[in-house]
């Protein structure tokens, strides 16, 4: 099996979520996040980081803005 | 407007009375049902010219897109200026759209052309962008971790209540990462547009794309970790 570090598991990181990897990669990040809680730890931060930066900027258009767009759509589509 | 209680139809009007149109429906009120699908409601402007369609469409995307534009100009009359450029763009481009992708995923790239364009002009984008390193130092030389990503927040991070502080902090990381690599966080991890439909829209290639998605991660996690470390030295 492929013995991979620390800075090449992180580096990798979108890959493995993704599944996007090799076969024999992930294998080997598998192992290696088997029996590196760091990176395990590491692994759980980065998911949720994408997870709640994406909570964190959902919003509504206020309805002031939400009638001055259409009021501007209804004009200049005329 | 004569919507029954029990009805899930939703009537949209007209955009005006003496609309000139002459495809516009002779009856000014079409009823669009709310499980009626954005590619149906495409379908039917593009063969009837219904403006109901399209202003359920608007309806549909307007907050994600405002979203979108808010994120990438921080000012809401900007965001605005962006959000009506891309439907006034959108309801001209309409007619040629043939849906190889989703309309919702259309719109967005639409969007976030527009305030790059915009922060270009502003000279707010470097044409060259300084590469993100948001773990410094971590690793020693022979790539095992120097600093352990520790905390106790990593054994629970997908338990992490959003509240208003958090969010704050989110928020300003978000602000303050490169525009480039903004606009491929909201795109994806936001959006949820593919990878080639990301390096179209902001003409690079995927491995670009990808490179500055894991960056702006790294960088929000970075944030996180220093927010509840901190949290956790003051609760100590």
């Amino acid at each position: 099996m492929k013995d991979v570090r620390c800075k090449e598991c992180v580096d990798l990181l979108l890959d493995y979520l993704e599944g996007a990897l090799p076969k024999e990669m992930e294998e080997a990040l598998d192992a290696h996040f088997m029996g590196c809680p760091p990176c395990l730890d590491f692994l759980d931060q980065y998911r949720a980081s994408a997870k709640l930066g994406r909570e964190a900027i959902a919003t509504e258009m206020p309805k002031e803005l939400a009638d001055k767009l259409h009021e501007f759509l209804s004009r200049e589509i005329e | 407007m004569g919507v029954s209680l029990n009805s899930r139809a939703a009537i949209i009007h007209g955009t005006s009375p003496a609309d000139p149109n002459p495809k516009a429906p002779m009856n000014r009120e079409a009823i669009v049902d709310a499980e009626t699908t954005d590619q149906a409601l495409v379908v039917r402007f593009q063969q009837t010219g219904d403006r109901a369609a399209f202003e359920e469409l608007v309806r549909r995307h307007r907050d994600r897109v405002y979203g979108l534009a808010l994120r990438m100009m921080k000012n809401e009359e900007e965001a605005l200026d962006i959000v009506q450029e891309t439907f006034l763009s959108a309801f001209r481009k309409l007619p040629e759209f043939r849906g190889e992708s989703q309309f919702g995923s259309w719109v967005y790239r639409i969007a976030a052309n527009f305030a790059l364009m915009r922060l270009r002009h502003q000279r707010v984008v470097d044409q060259v962008e300084e590469p993100m390193d948001a773990l410094g130092d971590r690793f020693k030389e022979d790539g095992r971790w120097a600093v352990f990503p520790t905390g106790l927040w990593a054994r629970r991070a997908d338990q992490v209540v959003l509240d208003g502080e958090l969010r704050e902090v989110l928020v300003r990381a978000i602000d303050a990462l490169p525009e480039l690599h903004r606009a491929v966080f909201l795109l994806r991890d936001v959006e949820g547009l593919s990878y080639e439909e990301i390096a179209q829209a902001l003409d690079t290639t995927v491995s670009a794309v990808k490179s500055r998605l894991h960056r702006a991660r790294l960088a929000l996690r970075e944030e996180l970790n220093r927010y509840f470390e901190g949290k956790e030295v003051r609760s100590r």
